[in-house]
């Protein structure tokens, strides 16, 4: 497993409320796996433990095999990161980020491969990172992730606020050069439309707990909606909300249950956050 | 309205704590230096009028007066330092935080009117800069009094500028400075050294400008002597027969001829007799006009940068 | 290493401060050094003049220039500090103020070496704005004093030269750690300025009790030398303080003057460079100390 979590738990202060409680979850090597869960359900901090920026308060990680807290220049080389917000330094041009990439992976940033790809994306290298809109600096973001041809990318909803036709782009190139690499991607995101398009692994992470592993063809084929009263002795996940009298439950295509219909994703991933939340 | 005073405080509350124990803290040990000095000074009967400049008079002729005298000069001179300085880092702060931090996008867009927004802001920080002035200001004025013993340094050039409602108005200069160099550059750190750069050289400028520009008279010191209650603007001077004052070199050119190379003090007694020691002075009881005069400039300036400040800020485009 | 990268990197946020920064110190600078050069040059003409007619001018002048000297030595003193603190507030407060370390950390393997090199370069920038500054306050140091050598002056040791230097990074390496710590760039520049007040003060306290405990008897003041302290001898040549001598006088009755021969206590000018060398290395066994106890808080340090 490339990246793994085991018994992890943590919280900011000893009065706040944990982030993550007693996660245990790993991701394979290669593919893009979804990471979900509602506001506040520890999706960032997760990321942020992989890439070493939090210590676990129990538990530990492991990138590549690596601890990030113990071993993090091993861990971190690994890695390609894109926060949530934009941390460019707002007065260098696009053209001193990828030199900063280079100075500190000489041996392995590809800057043709960033440029290209910039390029691709109507990205003048010359221009200032302050005045680059919030889509283009999550497409500097990415390309310098990309570029640094880490085994590891973890992206932390590079895409809020993106619009339609930018989180289109930013899909392909990233689907494009998975595909191309085979590195392992773990893609925070609230859009189920770009995680049907992109992923093809699921976590679905309720307050602090992994509610959810597993790829999404299995997942969907693992689930039924019913409408009505669930039968006796079935799994309910939860009632789906907004919907009449819809409930997710676990079943496979051959659990003979009347009115069964095969979920999509959106099922499934609106399902396991409504036992997230009911589960608070 | 309610100013939200309570965000305000824990949106600034390390550098309002900072400020704010910074003043307590020096004004605690003024008031206790001064204090000090008031007890020695009355115990040991020392309240004779000073003459400032001389050491081995007044109450500076007794030794744990002396002893007091430096950490009360270094605590007048931070309690004049303080009002400016708090207002230039709540000033060149109010906006530019705002806009650094991002956080402006969302106080401009919840606020129908960014002139109000920024006016609440006005009224909140000048409040703090005003509390700050007057506390400095008042404990200023019992240290200079009680290092000056019996003088009141009220109606007198005594301490000019380390006590009293200009500290005030110099709290507001730096912050009306301070909100426009944090408006035009949205960065508090480079603000906040302008700020202090272009506050101390308007603050320097105005005392000169007093100096310059105000009826002065020449009064008749002895060099040395100076007047506690006046202004000296050109000290150390002989006046000439004409009216003329002039430099003791010059005096001393008329001494006659070879006077000053085979006796040094007899020259210097001739001089005194017929070039008698005189200084220019603004006399102390203009003390309250060039107050007032300069105080008006001073809050003439900041006002105008409040002015162009909130220009500034009503058009400014957000990043 | 590529050294433009980093600079950029370092130096290119913060161009406004570096810019007030570098004004400020070829300003205090030039003017230090005209003050010193004008000084000089009245100085010559005072010697030459011959007479009190001919020698009004220039003592006027000189009268006018001293005036200047108080102000321009508090210049000389803050500028090294204030570049300090600015730069080292910038060195690791400002990343994490604008979250740039998030992108910065996770693309360097090594937090170390990427405070390494913004020690490097932002110390440079603090040497490079308290030297001409230090240079130009010798000058006028020497300008004050022609009779002796400015270079070996004990007494002009602290307004000029090296220990302003010293001072300047130390600053530097205070505000830098306070900034790794607090994490935003104002808050951290006002905490600076107290702990920064307290290190330089302490240090003071510490090295005028150094000076005290190195004074010897000085059998003649010659200008460049240091006085500390006065002291006696008694008549078997013991050296007492006054104070005790005092006492010992009012015990035996005997007039003080007849008994104790006034000594006059410090340090001699050729022990300049000792001293400057043992308080500059004092002063960079801290920085260093603080730069440690930077480099410590960076690898524990949450980016915002």
């Amino acid at each position: 497993m490339i990246l793994e979590a085991h018994g992890l738990s943590k919280r900011y202060g000893r009065k706040d409320p944990w982030a993550l409680f007693g996660i245990d979850l790993s991701v394979a090597p290669g593919g893009i796996t979804a990471l979900v869960g509602p506001n506040g359900a520890g999706k960032s901090t997760l990321l942020r433990t992989w890439m070493g920026f939090e210590r676990p308060t129990r538990g530990h990680v492991r990138v590549s095999g690596h601890d990030p807290t113990r071993e993090r220049s091993a861990a971190i080389s690994q890695v390609g990161y894109v926060p949530q917000t934009s941390a460019l330094y707002r007065d260098l041009t696009v053209a001193d980020h990828l030199g900063f990439a280079a100075h500190y992976r000489p041996r392995t940033f590809d800057r043709p491969l960033a440029e290209r790809r910039l390029a691709d994306l109507g990205v003048a290298l010359d221009a200032r990172a302050g005045t680059l809109s919030g889509g283009q600096a999550a497409q500097v973001g990415l390309a310098v992730a990309l570029g640094l041809r880490a085994p590891v990318l973890l992206l932390d909803e590079p895409l809020a606020g993106l619009d339609p036709l930018a989180r289109r782009e930013f899909i392909d190139v990233l689907v494009d050069d998975v595909r191309g690499t085979g590195a392992t991607v773990v893609l925070s995101s609230h859009v189920i439309s770009d995680i049907e398009q992109a992923c093809d692994r699921l976590i679905v992470l309720g307050v602090g707990r992994a509610m959810l592993v597993d790829s999404i063809a299995h997942a969907r084929d693992s689930h039924r909606v019913l409408t009505g009263p669930a039968p006796t002795g079935t799994e309910v996940v939860a009632p789906l909300p907004g919907s009449n009298d819809r409930t997710l439950v676990r079943a496979d295509e051959f659990t003979a249950l009347p009115d069964a219909q095969s979920p999509t994703l959106e099922d499934v991933v609106m399902g396991y956050l409504a036992a997230a939340r009911g589960g608070e | 309205m309610t100013f939200l005073v309570g965000p305000w405080w824990r949106a600034n509350r390390f550098v309002l704590s900072w400020l704010g124990i910074a003043t307590l803290l020096t004004a605690s040990a003024g008031l206790v230096v001064a204090g000090q000095l008031q007890s020695v000074a009355s115990t040991l009967g020392c309240a004779i009028p000073s003459q400032a400049g001389i050491d081995d008079a007044g109450c500076l002729a007794v030794p744990a007066f002396r002893d007091l005298y430096a950490p009360a000069t270094a605590m007048g001179l931070l309690l004049a330092i303080l009002p400016i300085f708090a207002g230039a880092v709540l000033g060149s702060q109010m906006v530019a935080r705002e806009i650094d931090e991002g956080t402006a996008r969302f106080a401009w867009t919840l606020e129908p009117s960014r002139l109000r927004w920024f006016v609440e802001g006005i009224i909140r920080n000048g409040l703090f800069v005003l509390m700050v002035g007057s506390v400095c200001g008042v404990v200023g004025y019992a240290l200079v009094a009680t290092e000056n013993p019996p003088a009141d340094p009220g109606g007198t050039f005594l301490g000019y500028g380390l006590w009293g409602p200009i500290l005030v108005v110099r709290g507001f200069l730096g912050f009306g400075i301070g909100v426009l160099c944090g408006g035009g550059m949205g960065r508090t750190l480079p603000a906040l050294l302008i700020t202090l750069i272009v506050s101390a050289a308007l603050v320097v400028s105005a005392l000169v400008a007093a100096r310059t520009f105000y009826p002065t008279e020449i009064r008749m010191f002895g060099h040395g002597d100076s007047p506690a209650e006046a202004l000296i603007i050109a000290g150390g001077m002989n006046l000439a027969p004409d009216g003329r004052l002039i430099m003791p070199m010059e005096a001393l050119s008329h001494a006659p001829p070879g006077l000053a190379e085979s006796d040094p003090n007899a020259a210097s007694a001739w001089v005194d007799l017929h070039y008698p020691p005189a200084s220019t002075v603004i006399v102390g009881s203009n003390m309250a006009d060039v107050q007032v005069h300069e105080g008006v400039v001073l809050l003439a300036a900041s006002a105008l940068s409040l002015t162009a400040a909130a220009l500034l800020v009503s058009r400014r485009r957000l990043a | 290493m590529n050294v433009t990268v980093i600079a950029r990197v370092a130096v290119r946020p913060i161009r406004t401060e570096f810019t007030i920064l570098a004004i400020l110190s070829a300003f205090v600078s030039t003017a230090l050094a005209l003050i010193a050069g004008r000084i000089e040059a009245v100085l010559v003409e005072l010697d030459r003049c011959g007479g009190p007619t001919a020698c009004q001018g220039p003592s006027q002048t000189l009268a006018t220039l001293l005036t200047f000297v108080p102000l321009s030595r508090l210049a000389a003193f803050l500028l090294p500090l204030v570049g300090g603190l600015i730069l080292g507030t910038s060195l690791v407060a400002t990343d994490l103020d604008r979250r740039t370390a998030v992108f910065a950390w996770s693309i360097t393997p090594s937090r170390s070496r990427w405070l390494l090199e913004r020690v490097l370069v932002l110390g440079s920038g603090a040497v490079m704005f308290a030297l001409p500054v230090a240079f130009a306050a010798f000058l006028l140091q020497r300008a004050l004093g022609p009779e002796y050598d400015a270079a070996l002056s004990i007494g002009g040791a602290d307004n000029a030269g090296l220990l302003l230097v010293s001072q300047s990074i130390l600053a530097f390496s205070i505000a830098g750690w306070v900034g790794s710590i607090s994490g935003r760039s104002l808050s951290s520049a006002l905490a600076s300025v107290v702990v920064i007040a307290a290190v330089i003060g302490g240090l003071t306290i510490g090295f005028s009790a150094w000076r005290q405990a190195e004074a010897v008897p000085l059998d003649e003041v010659r200008a460049g030398a240091l006085v500390v302290d006065f002291g006696v001898r008694d008549p078997d040549g013991r050296l007492l303080s006054v104070d005790d001598a005092m006492s010992q006088a009012a015990r035996s009755g005997t007039p003080f003057d007849d008994r104790f021969t006034p000594v006059v206590l410090g340090l001699r000018e050729s022990n300049y460079s000792l001293l400057v060398a043992g308080e500059a290395g004092i002063e960079a066994v801290t920085t260093a100390f603080f730069v440690g106890l930077t480099f410590i808080a960076v690898q524990y340090r949450r980016p915002q």
